[in-house]
């Protein structure tokens, strides 16, 4: 690669590492694996940089890597893995209901990784299903039905969570 | 409300949830793990064509060994193929050896880019009986009908060709290159002759051809090049005839060109009566040969033209070496 290109690589990296963390967190919900799929993405881009700077959209283009490499890497079998000696220091959090963001948070994580991927991308980034279909490279009919399957899942799992967060819901915007 | 965006809200609360801290991507490390994996996918894709290079060539080279040695099970087969990759025979070189076969013996070979020739005379001097060999390069016979198949040469396909008036077989000595040969004079019929003297054509190494003479230049002009090399094969009563065969083209057949022009030496000299000089040296000076008789010589310069001019000019340009 080239000084110029490097450079520019660089100038790119650093702009969008925020935005690239904030999208790895929301489909890891683990700060150290979000922070290892955003190294294997920006390193997949330097590798493929001369190429990816040729796409229509480039921010389109990173996110999409950054979502193969959370899809793949979830293929991956146990053996792949690094198994930690010591738990990480827990960390402050900051909001007000802290209880309901764990349970969420906690449900989401068991939600199968593709319904996982469509939801963070379409309720949590606001993507539009056109956008989300391109990204993950299926049909926008696939990515309404992991839609449904992915909350319906989520509902599941929620239980009486999701029963609380209903019952907000109805006080906030009157009955259904 | 719609259903999936009632059902979306469940998300809410994860809404603005943001990773902690600085992180740990380190934008260097990537870079320098980034550099080591073009090096690599490069250093993998010179090895991946060098294999299927190899994949490719290989077996092919293998292949065509294989496929090639049972036709022909001498080392020198390969050779005249060899040099048929640039373009035919080399004029200098001979590019098959003769026997003797079917009752004749080997009497001319005439050397050629697009041919050689060799004549056979019948081994019985009583007998006015020979026989043509005529090799062709490849590409330059096309592939006789395949009416009527002889028993192969060499394990090669033969055929027999209709017409003239002995038997003629043709067959494929190399890929695409065809060989030829034709009985010559009264009752040589006999098609197991033709295919006897076939089989005794074998391509062999590359075998220059000795021209114990010089030529001056400049004497034919700058659109006459040596087109092949005529030589006898010495044996009893029958004399070391050497010569260098002109022409404005190289011949494609077995028949000489209306420009060829021949010039060469004889031992021993023939019993000609000169009965001209030419530059002081008595010759025999017919229509279509001179024969330059040097005194005290044990060898005659002769040739062979269409004009006398050019006939005499040649025999006087020749130089033996000793």
């Amino acid at each position: 690669m080239s000084p110029d290109d490097e450079r520019d690589y660089v100038a790119y990296v650093t702009a969008r590492l925020p935005s690239l963390r904030r999208l790895a967190y929301n489909l890891c919900r683990d700060e150290h694996r979000a922070d290892d799929l955003v190294q294997n993405t920006i390193t997949r881009l330097y590798v493929h940089w001369t190429r990816s700077r040729e796409a229509n959209d480039l921010h389109r283009y990173v996110d999409k890597m950054l979502v193969r490499c959370f899809l793949n890497d979830q293929r991956l079998g146990w053996w792949t893995r690094v198994r930690l000696t010591a738990r990480p220091a827990e960390l402050p959090v900051a909001g007000a209901d802290l209880e309901t963001r764990a349970v969420v948070q906690a449900a989401l994580a068991l939600v199968p990784p593709r319904q996982r991927a469509v939801l963070v991308l379409r309720f949590l980034c606001d993507l539009p299903v056109t956008e989300i279909a391109e990204l993950l490279g299926c049909s926008e009919g696939n990515v309404k039905s992991q839609t449904a399957r992915g909350l319906a899942r989520l509902r599941e799992l929620l239980g009486r969570g999701a029963n609380r967060l209903e019952e907000e819901e109805v006080a906030r915007y009157g009955s259904r | 409300m719609d259903p999936v965006e009632r059902d979306a809200r469940l998300l809410d609360p994860l809404r603005g949830d943001e990773p902690h801290g600085p992180g740990r991507v380190d934008l260097a490390r990537a870079i320098r793990a980034g550099r080591r994996r073009r090096r690599t996918r490069r250093a993998a894709t010179i090895a991946a064509a060098a294999a299927a290079t190899l994949a490719v060539f290989v077996p092919t080279t293998i292949l065509a060994h294989l496929a090639r040695s049972p036709a022909e099970p001498a080392a020198p087969l390969s050779t005249p193929a060899a040099r048929l990759q640039e373009g035919g025979f080399d004029v200098m070189t001979r590019a098959f050896v003769v026997g003797s076969a079917g009752g004749f013996t080997p009497d001319r070979y005439e050397t050629g880019r697009h041919r050689q020739v060799i004549e056979l005379r019948s081994a019985d001097p009583a007998r006015r009986a020979g026989a043509v060999i005529t090799m062709y390069a490849p590409g330059r016979y096309p592939a006789p009908p395949r009416t009527d198949p002889a028993p192969s040469v060499g394990d090669r396909p033969a055929y027999w060709l209709p017409g003239g008036t002995g038997a003629v077989i043709a067959w494929e000595w190399a890929p695409g290159a065809w060989g030829t040969v034709a009985l010559t004079g009264p009752g040589v019929t006999d098609r197991a002759v033709a295919q006897r003297v076939a089989q005794s054509v074998l391509p062999q190494a590359s075998r220059p051809v000795a021209v114990p003479f010089t030529v001056g230049p400049g004497v034919l002009g700058g659109r006459y090049r040596v087109v092949g090399v005529s030589g006898s094969y010495p044996g009893q009563g029958v004399p070391e005839r050497t010569s260098l065969v002109y022409g404005t083209r190289d011949p494609s057949g077995p028949s000489a060109d209306a420009d060829r022009v021949e010039v060469g030496v004889l031992r021993p000299r023939p019993a000609a009566t000169p009965g001209a000089r030419i530059g002081g040296v008595p010759a025999a000076v017919s229509r279509d040969e001179i024969v330059l008789l040097p005194p005290g010589g044990a060898y005659a310069i002769f040739a062979r033209a269409a004009r006398e001019d050019t006939m005499r000019a040649l025999v006087q340009a020749v130089t033996v070496t000793p």
